[in-house]
């Protein structure tokens, strides 16, 4: 794996009702994560909107709907307008997640867990491989939250990740917020799966706020960041040669000084901890 | 193939509620029409019922929230109306793998399934109709890849003819609309409308009927809307390519019930400037 990523920072995730406190703050801000998907249909003029946008900052481009463990090949076309707007973004890197959102007549649309088990793993490892025939630039897998594991895996989630990223030789965006979420939900030590993962190969980091509902944590990205989640921070930026932060807001917008306070926080662990 | 026909279960299960309920129920009933090994049946059975059926639920409110980020205005007639409109809406829109964009998609979708339940009179909320059709343009035209290429095609047309175009060479040449432009006509001021609900009032405003142009601005993230009367209205309908402007004043005069030149000369200078006018905004072009 290229370990020579630059560092980018603390960005912010770009969703478009943020858009003219992002501008007006273009100094606390220091990359912007961009939702792919928002982009490579979309219309030209949205896109050259955004590139201009990117002209202030660093932007990397992050998937939702690759669909990396579905058992069958990545959809080209997708994978082609994913290449081209990675290129388009200059982005150091981009990313999707570890899981599967698509089966053939069904479009989950959400992050749905895999089964770890050894076929998977060849799985994801077969797809991960189409992915890098269309580009060299770096490519992330990020850890996802699931409500219910599948049944009978033959290796726990951090033996899965730590397989795919070896065998790919992939980077990993750790979702932090994610780590926290399953811990609560699914009744383990975070740091015990930290310890578990190869945090070496950790570039970037996620970081948000959960919502409580019916007894489970949901990753709504709708409330600040909790204290636990700021601890499993200091904890991997102590350990993993991370390149940037982000923080991730869609919903229950605070005041934009609200996240400006987080990154700040942020920024402070990263400045202190890397 | 197994591990492929287990996540075709999977999705299958969590986005149609009564295969889910079925499955919750009886797992190995559902997962006999699978071709799955004894050892997926055997996990699918095990999963647990209370955190699946969690998942299962935020993927349909899922769904309708992102749908509704099309429709912020809609959303707030919706709360209106109550009811079990996610599910339904779920149930009778599976969701099905698309080559676009997924929330331009499933706002499409749910514009249709809104659409439907209004014009069957299911949904009776006054002012459904209106701010569902107003911001279905404003989303439609304002995202749609196809309305982006031919608003920038109109506008690239028009700058090589603007400057010849006398009222002789629109005469004789037929207007057409593109296909980001369009003329909507509402129950009340929608204008008035959506300007209140935007600022989260309720308000009850008498029938007006009102006529909006919508069209994407050429090169640019926008929309522009217009409110027009009903003449011109009918006028902008009537630039379907298919006839001369002539030909469409003669017929706008005997909609007047009379064909007289001085009917044709009077509708003649009137609608010229607007042609005009649409053709240097790009709304129309003109073709031989």
């Amino acid at each position: 794996m290229n370990y020579s990523q630059p560092k980018v920072g603390v960005g912010l995730g770009f969703r478009t009702p943020l858009y003219q406190e992002i501008m007006n703050n273009k100094e606390s801000i220091d990359f912007l994560e961009v939702i792919t998907d928002q982009y490579i249909y979309a219309i030209p003029e949205k896109v050259e909107l955004l590139l201009e946008t990117g002209k202030h900052f660093p932007l990397i481009p992050h998937g939702v709907g690759m669909s990396i463990g579905t058992d069958m090949p990545v959809d080209a076309d997708y994978l082609q307008r994913t290449v081209d707007f990675v290129e388009k973004t200059d982005g150091p890197w981009f990313s999707d997640h570890l899981c599967f959102t698509k089966a053939p007549d069904v479009d989950i649309a959400q992050l749905t867990p895999l089964w770890f088990t050894e076929e998977m793993v060849e799985v994801v490892c077969r797809n991960v491989k189409q992915v890098k025939e269309y580009t060299d630039r770096p490519f992330l897998l990020e850890n996802i939250t699931y409500y219910f594991p599948i049944p009978l895996s033959e290796m726990t989630e951090a033996e899965f990740v730590t397989r795919i990223l070896e065998k790919t030789d992939c980077g990993m965006l750790l979702d932090v917020n994610n780590v926290h979420i399953n811990s609560v939900n699914l009744g383990f030590d975070p740091y015990e799966f930290l310890n578990s993962i190869p945090l070496e190969r950790v570039t970037q980091v996620h970081i948000a706020g959960g919502t409580r509902m019916q007894g489970v944590i949901l990753d709504t990205h709708g409330s600040a960041v909790s204290k636990e989640v700021w601890d499993i921070l200091k904890f991997v930026v102590r350990n993993a040669p991370v390149k940037g932060i982000l923080l991730e807001r869609d919903q229950n917008y605070p005041t934009f000084q609200d996240l400006l306070d987080e990154l700040n926080i942020a920024r402070n662990i990263f400045n202190q901890y890397s | 193939m197994s591990v492929l026909e287990m996540q075709r279960l999977l999705g299958k299960v969590l986005t149609n509620e009564d295969l889910r309920n079925a499955f919750l129920r009886d797992p190995h009933s559902v997962c006999q029409t699978y071709e799955l090994t004894p050892r997926e049946r055997e996990s699918l059975s095990l999963i647990d019922a209370n955190r699946f059926k969690i998942y299962a639920a935020s993927l349909q409110e899922g769904r309708v929230s992102l749908a509704l980020v099309a429709f912020p205005l809609t959303k707030l007639v919706l709360s209106e109306e109550g009811g079990p409109l996610v599910a339904r809406y779920c149930k009778e829109n599976p969701p099905l793998p698309v080559s676009s964009s997924p929330m331009f998609n499933e706002a499409m979708v749910f514009y249709s399934f809104l659409n439907k339940l209004v014009a069957t009179g299911e949904m009776k909320s006054k002012y459904l109709r209106d701010v569902l059709e107003y911001e279905k343009n404003l989303f439609f035209i304002g995202n749609d890849v196809e309305t982006s290429r031919s608003s920038s095609d109109f506008a690239r047309l028009n700058r090589e003819i603007i400057d010849n175009l006398t009222d002789e060479v629109m005469l004789d040449s037929k207007p057409i609309k593109g296909a980001h432009a369009e003329v909507v006509s509402f129950d009340y001021d929608v204008i008035e409308l959506a300007a209140l609900l935007a600022k989260q009032e309720m308000p009850d405003l008498e029938t007006k009927h009102t006529y909006l142009l919508f069209s994407k601005v050429p090169n640019e993230v926008g929309i522009k809307t217009s409110k027009i009367n009903k003449s011109t209205m009918r006028l902008i309908l009537m630039c379907d390519g298919t006839r001369k402007t002539e030909a469409i004043l003669s017929e706008l005069a005997r909609d007047n019930g009379t064909e007289s030149k001085d009917v044709v000369a009077r509708l003649t200078s009137a609608c010229l400037p607007i042609l005009r006018q649409l053709c240097k905004s790009s709304v129309i072009t003109f073709r031989n």
